[in-house]
């Protein structure tokens, strides 16, 4: 019995705050101000823990989250070689500074000489061979010592590239270091 | 005169349910799509290098981290409590190896791996090139019948980390037949691109 009677009354207080029926309000005044008081729930409190929890959240969420280079190695043994044309390779090799010596191989087995070359002009040069040979493959030998920084700013630069995305990493060797010695080391 | 009063009432005490609403709406988007740190990423601090146009994600369960930070060690850690527990016999182990014989491996020196300068989880050296090699494909094994799918690699390397490393870790992990991986990089923005 008691229940059914807040219940009236609560849609009753709705409706008055609506600007709505006066009649059910006057009628049952002896109830209002027990009720309202009840009614009126103070939401500040919690109003203040969930602008603590949404603060938390925010400012612990990762904004940035880190990509990924999706890197493809050859499947098959190690020993096991594959000969390419010579006139197709394009040997990259980095330095233990970090300077970046590009040349372009003959079909005579032999490489023409190399040119240093900055990220930028290495992109361009890429782009201009793989455009006019679609047989290119990249070859990339890295200096134990050059910074992993430096090998992650190459890869991107030839995914940048508008060329075919065929390269090889490959072990630097004696004439390795004299071909990068002929270019300032 | 009543019809003022009237009005006057409802603006007394401001309805705050919208408001609410609205808050527990974003919220519930903060909650949802938080991402909590890996405790492998708390332990190793790497500066990642920045790239430009990978636009794949980095992959959120079933990962096998490879970190290599600027002292050469390599560090092999799995998402799983299960997979650790079963290859490494601790359930916070974390696998390190240190491939270049010639120099001293960093974590030594637990400053070395974080700016807190201690180690939350217990490190299992690996000393042989051929038990470390064992550990990748225990850890691939295990999650299979663990969790019943297969790890997916990712590399994070440091910036400074020499590329001899990350060579030693790729010729690894091709003698382990995981061809496929990826490296985990931070995404340039243009001003840092133009230097």
């Amino acid at each position: 019995m008691f229940e059914q009677v807040q219940e009236k009354y609560i849609m009753a207080s709705v409706e008055q705050a609506e600007g709505g029926s006066e009649k059910r309000g006057r009628k049952q005044n002896k109830w209002a101000k027990r009720k309202r008081v009840g009614f009126h729930i103070d939401m500040t409190p919690y109003v203040d823990v969930i602008m603590l929890l949404l603060t938390f959240f925010i400012m612990t969420s990762t904004l940035n989250q880190p990509q990924v280079m999706q890197i493809n190695l050859p499947k098959g043994d190690i020993e096991s070689t594959v000969k390419v044309d010579m006139g197709n390779v394009v040997f990259i090799r980095i330095s233990e500074k970090g300077n970046i010596g590009l040349s372009k191989g003959k079909s005579d087995g032999t490489e023409e000489q190399p040119i240093k070359v900055s990220l930028e002009q290495m992109r361009q040069y890429l782009e201009g061979w793989g455009t006019a040979n679609k047989e290119m493959i990249m070859i990339l030998k890295f200096h134990r010592k050059a910074k992993y920084d430096m090998m992650i700013s190459v890869l991107d630069e030839i995914n940048r590239a508008a060329i075919e995305k065929r390269y090889s990493f490959s072990k630097m060797e004696e004439p390795d270091f004299k071909v990068l010695e002929a270019i300032g080391g | 005169m009543p019809a003022v009063k009237k009005r006057r009432k409802p603006a007394q005490a401001i309805d705050m349910t919208p408001y609410v609403d609205v808050i527990m709406l974003i919220l519930t988007f903060f909650i949802l799509t938080a991402q909590f740190k890996a405790e492998l990423a708390e332990d190793i601090q790497v500066k990642l290098p920045n790239s430009g146009n990978d636009t794949t994600k980095l992959p959120e369960r079933n990962v096998m981290t490879l970190v290599i930070n600027r002292f050469g060690d390599i560090f092999a850690d799995v998402d799983n409590i299960n997979v650790r527990e079963d290859v490494l016999g601790d359930p916070i182990g974390l696998a390190a190896y240190h491939p270049d014989s010639t120099t001293q491996p960093g974590w030594t020196n637990p400053s070395n791996l974080n700016d807190k300068g201690e180690m939350k989880r217990p490190i299992v050296a690996f000393n042989d090139r051929e038990k470390f090699k064992k550990l990748l494909i225990d850890f691939r094994l295990s999650s299979k019948s663990n969790v019943g799918k297969d790890l997916r690699i990712v590399v994070k390397g440091d910036k400074e980390a020499d590329i001899g490393a990350v060579q030693d870790l790729m010729e690894i992990m091709k003698e382990t037949k995981n061809t496929r991986f990826s490296f985990v990089t931070d995404l340039e923005t243009d001003e840092k691109e133009k230097k």
